[in-house]
């Protein structure tokens, strides 16, 4: 499956619960493709295999290596007791952890093995000098690489029965197949350039990936914190543009739109380092600032259905609790929850904050909006707002709308924060176009 | 500025601190015995207005909705911005060696009896617990603990 043909910035959605599948096939016009976790896409690998050949999207597989360079604690799943379906606690009051998460375990032993299986099985990080062993970092590279061009690429069973159709219609059997856009070389995060750091490791992977990817595009995934990048982004860069990366993903740890300004600016920065020889550059888990770095030269951006717009790396995969629905204000570029703040601010009532998309006409009042509406309407509002960037939106244009919104409800108690309208907006209209 | 708080709404019955409340938590909340009638409060040292804006969320669960300041603060707000107080319906309190209503909180149009109902089942379950003293809540709050969920406050 190539890149996507579609101007940019191309919009791709991380899959995540599974029950998300529906979204997906009902709003295929609404974004560009889908990121696919390895470990979602080694455990759930039939409905995953079913869900990218039906959707005839471009993807790509994250390979999530990032995660065996954190505690090894963070791939253990909190144990639950079996009456109350409540967390056990040590005698100190701390959540237990059990088992490594199946999910990861199953990645861990049959798909990537090597390096990553023996620190798992030693209870230790990975640290790069795991990979200092030429065999041992081609293993790695070899077995990651392979799991993402094969792992969902070959038909599901389920749509063998259409080679035969295939084959009468004169049509090659492989071109059934679905190999990814791209592949992404195994990646750790960058928390340094010095040479005892992941830094090195990280060019010698995408190094080494290049000559194994058969063909495919190699994006190298920069995955690094707002104060690296703002010392380094420049070198960086050119890091990875000498090794051959045909593209950037770039994930600044823990980075969210509603940063101040000097973490927006850095990002700002670096998408326009990275972006200025050409090759695409996509935000791994960005939310509405992504429109902003438009002007910035940004290809494309990866986030959830309404979520997932902002991760650390060292987060504990395990998260608990529930996640409330939230409704996307298009104007505010902000989401509020549904059961308190929708309810409050009475959307409905104010003409500048009402959306007209075809889930918002059936209920116009965004508090009567279940789960499921709410991430349909972010799904058509965010290809309504990149559609606008699309159509030449200018960046002058741009940043006024955001300073208008913020004027105008600055003062409103109910529907802060929204500085980052402000500070997006000064950004902006301080920077010159690329 | 919890003491003088317990002590102002000390009528009240029940007193609740750390109320989980659809993914935030309600500072300290007050209630009739019966539970008929809740009295929300969001305290605040400086950011006044991100306690505003809980304090009308809660007009959602709690009939009454204040925000208590440092008085010197709160002398400031019911000069200036009496106006937003009293478009929202709520409350302000200023809290020094007393607590003292500076503008009365008011039962408005958001009362949901559904978030009531919410919210009124939380601290039905918080009836069985043993009461902990001001400075279990205090500590509870300032070391951020998890193990927090509701505490019940009293004032010795």
């Amino acid at each position: 499956m190539p890149l996507p043909t579609n101007p940019r910035p191309w919009l791709f959605y991380r899959l995540g619960l599974t029950r998300e599948k529906e979204f997906f096939k009902r709003h295929r016009d609404t974004y560009d493709g889908v990121v696919i976790p390895a470990h979602i896409a080694s455990y759930y690998h039939k409905f995953c295999a079913e869900f990218v050949g039906s959707l005839g999207k471009p993807y790509f597989i994250d390979p999530m290596t990032y995660i065996f360079a954190n505690d090894p604690l963070q791939l253990k799943r909190f144990v639950k007791d079996k009456d109350t379906g409540r967390t056990e606690r040590d005698a100190l009051g701390r959540k237990r952890k059990g088992d490594v998460r199946r999910s990861y375990s199953k990645l861990i032993e049959h798909d990537y093995g090597g390096v990553v299986k023996t620190a798992a099985e030693d209870g230790r990080r990975l640290v790069p000098g795991d990979l200092t062993d030429a065999d041992d970092l081609d293993d790695l590279v070899q077995k990651v690489l392979e799991f993402e061009a094969t792992r969902l690429a070959a038909i599901p069973d389920k749509y063998r029965k259409y080679e035969e159709y295939a084959k009468k219609a004169g049509r090659p059997v492989g071109a059934l197949s679905i190999p990814p856009m791209c592949l992404v070389p195994p990646y750790f995060p960058t928390t340094t350039l010095l040479p005892r750091g992941w830094h090195s490791t990280n060019l010698r992977l995408v190094q080494r990936a290049k000559t194994m990817a058969g063909g495919l595009p190699v994006f190298a995934m920069i995955l690094a914190n707002p104060q690296i990048l703002a010392q380094d982004a420049r070198r960086i860069g050119e890091d990875y543009a000498a090794v051959g990366a045909d593209g950037f993903l770039l994930w600044p740890d823990g980075f969210g739109s509603d940063q101040d300004p000097t973490a927006l600016q850095v990002v700002f920065d670096s998408v326009t380092e990275l972006s200025k020889g050409g090759r695409p550059v996509m935000l791994m888990y960005g939310g509405a600032f992504s429109l902003a770095l438009h002007y910035a030269g940004l290809t494309g951006f990866a986030c959830g259905i309404c979520y997932g717009e902002r991760k650390l790396s060292t987060q504990d995969m395990d998260v608990e609790g529930v996640v409330l629905p939230r409704y996307y204000i298009r104007r505010l570029k902000r989401k509020v929850i549904i059961e308190t703040e929708a309810r409050r601010i009475q959307i409905a009532q104010d003409p500048n904050l009402v959306c007209d998309c075809v889930i918002c006409r059936r209920k116009p009042e965004p508090a009567d909006q279940d789960d499921t509406e709410s991430r349909e309407h972010f799904m058509l509002v965010r290809a309504a707002e990149i559609a606008e960037l699309r159509a030449g939106l200018s960046q002058a244009d741009f940043a006024a709308a955001l300073d208008d919104a913020f004027q105008r409800y600055c003062d409103d108690p109910l529907l802060q924060p929204i500085g980052h309208l402000r500070n997006w907006a000064a950004l902006l209209s301080g920077a010159s176009s690329p | 500025m919890y003491r003088p708080l317990l002590r102002l709404f000390s009528q009240a019955g029940l007193a609740v601190a750390e109320v989980p409340f659809f993914g935030k938590r309600i500072d300290l909340l007050f209630g009739t015995p019966s539970l008929l009638r809740l009295y929300a409060v969001e305290t605040k040292l400086h950011d006044w207005r991100s306690a505003f804006k809980q304090a009308a969320l809660n007009q959602l669960a709690a009939q009454s909705s204040y925000i208590a300041v440092p008085l010197a603060l709160a002398t400031r707000l019911a000069e200036k911005e009496a106006d937003l107080f009293r478009r929202y319906d709520v409350g302000l309190v200023g809290v020094g060696e007393a607590a003292k209503i500076l503008i009365p909180a008011r039962k408005n149009g958001c009362f949901s009896l559904r978030h009531y109902r919410v919210l009124k089942d939380t601290l039905k379950k918080t009836r069985q617990r043993k009461p902990k003293t001001i400075g279990v809540v205090a500590n509870a709050i300032a070391h951020q603990s998890k193990a927090l969920v509701v505490l019940q406050a009293r004032t010795d």
